[in-house]
């Protein structure tokens, strides 16, 4: 004898809520983050001969002292220096900021000298350490 | 007296609730942009002159520890940093595609950053360098 088939009913009336629910914890959980920073550009390769010639403000770190054309000045300084300079207004090559770190620098302190060359509207040019 | 007319009930159709939802979480998570570099914890560094930056394709990060990482995978030297730069440069033109978000933690050494930077300048990438805005001043 055959067997009398029932329909089953599933209940989907709490899919909406369980949905919504979801959504609330998406948009709750959602941080969303705006990336700050600079932009540098920093040329590739070594000094042309006629870079060489031109005599860009150099900028050195060493152990947290600050030297702006071998003169120790502090970060505020070295800000109302470098728009002293009106970078801007330059040629590309003209506004090379030589920077150069020696000693025990730390990230920080290197990011906020490139940060003051990039406002200033500087072009950041690595100058690496002679080696002994 | 008058009589009052009958209120009759207007059935709300909620069938489809649950698709509009369901389409609401699809798009959440088809919108949602995941970090490029999950687990490793970083203080970046803090200045007062800084910008909002874009969303760039590449990004190189150091963590507390020293450790390189390129696009969220540890990679050995900067050397080899340079090399994946300059695959990923060379044939673009957008000065946006050449830009690389560097994030590194404000401790590290100089030894360790610096030959990083210049690897991705020599690679031919524009350096997007990532900082907060510091409250000081």
């Amino acid at each position: 004898m055959k067997k009398e088939r029932r329909d089953i009913e599933m209940s989907i009336s709490s899919f909406s809520d369980i949905a919504f629910l979801l959504i609330i914890f998406f948009i709750l959980a959602t941080t969303l983050v705006q990336v700050t920073g600079v932009i540098n550009e920093i040329p590739a390769g070594e000094q042309s001969e006629s870079e060489k010639d031109l005599e860009s403000p150099t900028i050195q770190l060493d152990n947290g002292k600050i030297m702006f054309n071998e003169k120790q000045i502090d970060m505020r300084e070295l800000r109302k220096q470098l728009a002293e300079l009106k970078l801007p207004e330059k040629t590309e090559n003209e506004r090379v900021v030589l920077l150069e770190a020696s000693g025990n620098v730390t990230y920080q302190s290197y990011f906020d000298v490139m940060a003051s060359i990039s406002a200033a509207g500087g072009v950041t040019a690595i100058l690496q350490e002679e080696e002994e | 007296m008058s009589k009052r007319p009958r209120r009759k009930m207007i059935p709300v159709p909620v069938a489809s609730m649950g698709d509009i939802a369901f389409l609401l979480i699809i798009f959440f998570m088809i919108c949602s942009r995941f970090a490029k570099e999950p687990g490793v914890s970083i203080d970046a560094p803090t200045t007062i002159e800084v910008d909002k930056l874009d969303d760039y394709p590449l990004v190189v990060l150091i963590d507390k520890e020293a450790q390189i990482y390129f696009q969220g995978e540890p990679i050995g030297s900067p050397d080899m940093v340079e090399q994946e730069v300059r695959k990923f440069v060379e044939d673009k033109d957008d000065a946006k595609l050449k830009t690389v978000l560097f994030r590194c933690d404000a401790s590290v050494g100089k030894h360790i950053f610096e030959p990083v930077i210049e690897a991705i300048a020599q690679g031919g990438g524009r350096i997007a360098a990532v900082g907060d805005p510091s409250v000081e001043e």
